[in-house]
């Protein structure tokens, strides 16, 4: 079984190789059998990575320890839905996971630009392939999950960090999204390397762009929620750098999704939009090799372990590959237009992209500025969070008042009348929110008070253009409110799907502030009868309680509630001990309130004596994060969802040339 | 053994497929030409008029929402006109068929 394994991966790297020398003949020998030959060594290569799946799978469901991976990451105790996480809970298997999206989104990519793309297909599919040898490459040479050795009565168990329901969803989330980020930069690196530079990359990758950016946000929103539910620190973000792995990447994707209208609408901003593209996979492969390398544990982990220097060189190549291509094509990145004034739409776009990037590369030093301190003097220095939080602020709130300021300005130009009348009723209440919050005694800092003031103004200014919109169409064509409004959005996808993303982040900055600044929290030791007062709550300690799971021991903390003399119910924070895996895992307990508020008890510890140590915090709005996480992905999929219309459009622009590459 | 035989029949099926297309008798379509000066032109051209479309479509929408007033609209409407009509108007003399694939 193992050597069919190894021996498909060993095929597909092979494959891979092919394909990329296959598709660079096909276009330099003018050949479309090779173009074909190159397409049928992608679909060879997904079914061997399906078999190596397949393979990879079976060994863990049956429990044969005799794959090394299998061994070191279940156990027989181990539940049925964790021995599907345990797909990538080792190096090995999330490598395999990554290579078996690689293909699927390869395959996928060529399908669905096959129409768009024409001569540029072939390198379209050189730049896939290589990408994909080279990930074939970790799982053929230093991280093979085919390993074998005689195998042990029974494994050592899941990482207890995985054991978790959000890490069911929460890696294969970023996975998508880091593999989608491979797409748009492909199609970027074939445009530069056919000096085929017109809008038609651009129109191939905007759905991939979206579509990966997406499975960023939610791949970290469910991460998020897993380190509030399952760490037990009382946050949700802790700018820990495999966190901020994920985030880069999604910054400088965000700033290409503005950019880009930009590209499409004026020509500009040509050379910007590939550096962003070229920007966001480099970044994937950064953070994978932070998370990957053993470099974040200490420098000389990183050295000791070879999969690094892989990463090390893929990086270079990237990097230095993309840059060495635009400088090469520079000539034909030239932009058409110029921006007409900096009161206008594309101006805003370009100032969003500046704070973008700069929050970006703000993470970015934080990640790496430990790491060159102990290189160079070998004690590590960190980068705590008020770092990162003074950029967020510093950079932040200028980003949420442009995406107020955005809407409400047109393209090209806005005149003084227009900009009074647009910005009066969200500035008017904008200021009111913020006077509101400091005389009802909300303002816990300057920041809050000025996040809560562009909230405000920014939510009006997005209401006011669904209003603006629908009053609009429904003067024009005569419909009823409701009609109007479905036409609107249903005729406007994406600039309305991106505001109602815009909303998303609204509500999620104002659950992450109103969470976290307005807290409150207590903490303390208490024998069975004794009570926590933490808010409005009194939490009253009755003892503690022992269950056993199917690989756990649980000791759990009873914890009666009561708010204002009335009942709450029980809540248990627990500590599991797994006997397998040998660590303790933290269970902490979550009560969500009416209002969306959270009262949260982690148990810090059980003395011998039956008291416990206990930390309880009252976090006010905090669902909103969540909720956010709801509208975020509604504005996503109706800027995604495809539009008739507009397929149409793109099918007549680029199909009547007949042009070749089409099979 | 068995193994080694499951690994060969696998690498026999694929290494078929991916050589299909070169060892398959050769067909007229199989050159593949990269587009022409003409087709290039054609495509800018359709490129320029679906921006212009789309520029129109967009100031409409600026204008019924207040966010730019009518002189503005007037100047941006008479630019974008011009240069889809001239995108059209090549494209016609191409003999292409340019009915309204513009943004609805």
């Amino acid at each position: 079984m193992a050597l069919i394994g190894q021996g498909s991966l060993i095929l597909a790297f092979l494959l891979a190789l092919y394909a990329a020398g296959a598709s660079v003949y096909a276009a330099t020998g003018h050949d479309r059998r090779f173009l074909a030959s190159a397409r049928h060594a992608l679909w060879g290569i997904f079914a061997l990575v399906m078999v190596a799946d397949a393979i990879f799978l079976y060994a863990i469901f049956t429990h044969d320890f005799s794959f090394t991976v299998v061994a070191d990451n279940t156990s027989r105790s181990l539940p049925l839905v964790y021995l599907f996480t345990a797909w990538w809970g080792s190096q090995a298997g999330s490598l395999l996971l990554w290579v078996t999206i690689l293909s699927v989104f390869s395959l996928l990519a060529l399908r669905s630009t096959q129409r768009v793309l024409g001569e540029l297909q072939p390198w379209l599919i050189m730049v896939l392939a290589l990408i994909g040898a080279f990930f074939l490459l970790l799982l053929v040479v230093p991280a093979s999950p085919f390993v074998t050795q005689i195998a042990p009565a029974d494994g050592r168990g899941l990482n207890t960090a995985l054991q978790n329901p959000y890490m069911a969803i929460h890696p294969p989330a970023l996975y998508l999204g880091f593999v989608g980020l491979t797409i748009p930069f492909a199609l970027a690196m074939a445009a530069l390397l056919t000096g085929r530079v017109d809008a038609r990359w651009v129109v191939a990758s905007r759905r991939w762009t979206l579509a990966a950016w997406g499975f960023l946000a939610i791949g970290m929103l469910l991460g998020s929620k897993w380190a509030y539910a399952e760490i037990g620190w009382g946050g949700f973000w802790a700018w820990d750098p495999v966190e901020n792995a994920a985030l880069m990447p999604w910054l400088v994707a965000t700033a290409f999704l503005h950019s880009v209208m930009v590209q499409e609408r004026k020509g500009m901003l040509k050379v910007w939009n590939i550096a962003l593209v070229s920007g966001a996979f480099a970044l994937v492969i950064f953070g994978t090799f932070l998370t990957r390398s053993g470099i974040l544990s200490s420098i000389h982990a990183f050295v000791a372990s070879n999969i690094g220097w892989y990463f090390v060189v893929a990086l270079v190549a990237i990097v230095g590959g993309a840059f060495a291509l635009t400088i090469w094509r520079l000539p034909l990145l030239r932009a058409d237009q110029r921006i007409e004034s900096l009161v206008s739409r594309e101006a805003t776009f370009l100032f969003n992209n500046l704070l973008l990037v700069g929050i970006a590369f703000a993470v970015f030093w934080g990640v790496v500025f430990p790491l060159l301190t102990e290189a160079i003097g070998s004690v590590r220095q960190t980068v705590s969070t008020p770092f990162y939080e003074f950029f967020v602020i510093v950079f932040g709130i200028p980003l949420l008042l442009l995406m107020g300021v955005g809407p409400l300005i047109a393209w090209r130009r806005a005149s003084l009348k227009q900009l009074r009348n647009s910005f009066l009723w969200p500035l008017t209440l904008g200021i009111a929110t913020g006077v509101a919050m400091s005389a009802f005694g909300l303002a816990s800092s300057w920041p809050s008070v000025a996040a809560g003031s562009v909230c405000a103004f920014t939510t009006v200014a997005i209401i006011s253009e669904f209003v603006r919109g629908t009053a609009a169409r429904r003067r024009i064509a005569g419909e009823n409110w409701l009609i109007s409004f479905f036409h609107l959005v249903d005729r406007n996808r994406r600039r309305y799907g991106g505001y109602v993303v815009h909303l998303g982040v609204i509500v999620f900055v104002i659950g992450a502030i109103g969470s976290s600044a307005y807290e409150t929290q207590a903490a303390g030791l208490l024998q069975p009868g004794q009570s926590l007062q933490v808010g409005s709550n009194t939490l009253t300690f009755r003892g503690v309680e022992k269950t056993r799971g199917p690989n756990y021991l649980e000791r759990a903390a009873v914890i009666e509630v009561t708010s204002d003399g009335s009942s709450i119910g029980t809540l248990r924070p627990a500590k599991r001990e797994y006997i397998r895996e040998q660590t303790t895992s933290n269970e902490v307990a979550l009560n969500t309130t009416l209002t969306g508020g959270d009262l949260m008890i982690i148990l810090d510890g059980i003395r011998g004596d039956g008291a416990v140590q206990i930390k309880a915090f009252y976090k006010p709005v905090v669902s909103l994060l969540w909720i956010a996480g709801f509208i975020f992905a509604a504005g996503l999929l109706l800027c995604v969802w495809p539009d008739k219309r507009e397929a149409r459009r793109i099918r007549r622009r680029y199909t009547e040339e007949s042009l070749p590459g089409e099979s | 053994m068995f193994s080694a035989i499951i690994l060969g029949l696998i690498a026999l099926v694929v290494i078929l497929a991916v050589a299909w297309p070169l060892v398959r008798p050769a067909r007229d379509e199989d050159r593949l030409d990269p587009l022409s000066a003409n087709q290039r032109r054609r495509l800018a051209l359709r490129e320029e008029r679906d921006l212009a479309l789309s520029a129109l479509n967009e100031i409409e929408l600026d204008l019924a929402t207040h966010h730019i007033g009518e002189d503005d609209y007037a100047e941006l409407v008479a630019d974008y006109r011009a240069r889809a009509a001239a995108a059209i108007s090549a494209l016609d003399a191409e003999g292409e068929s340019t009915v309204a694939n513009g943004p609805a």
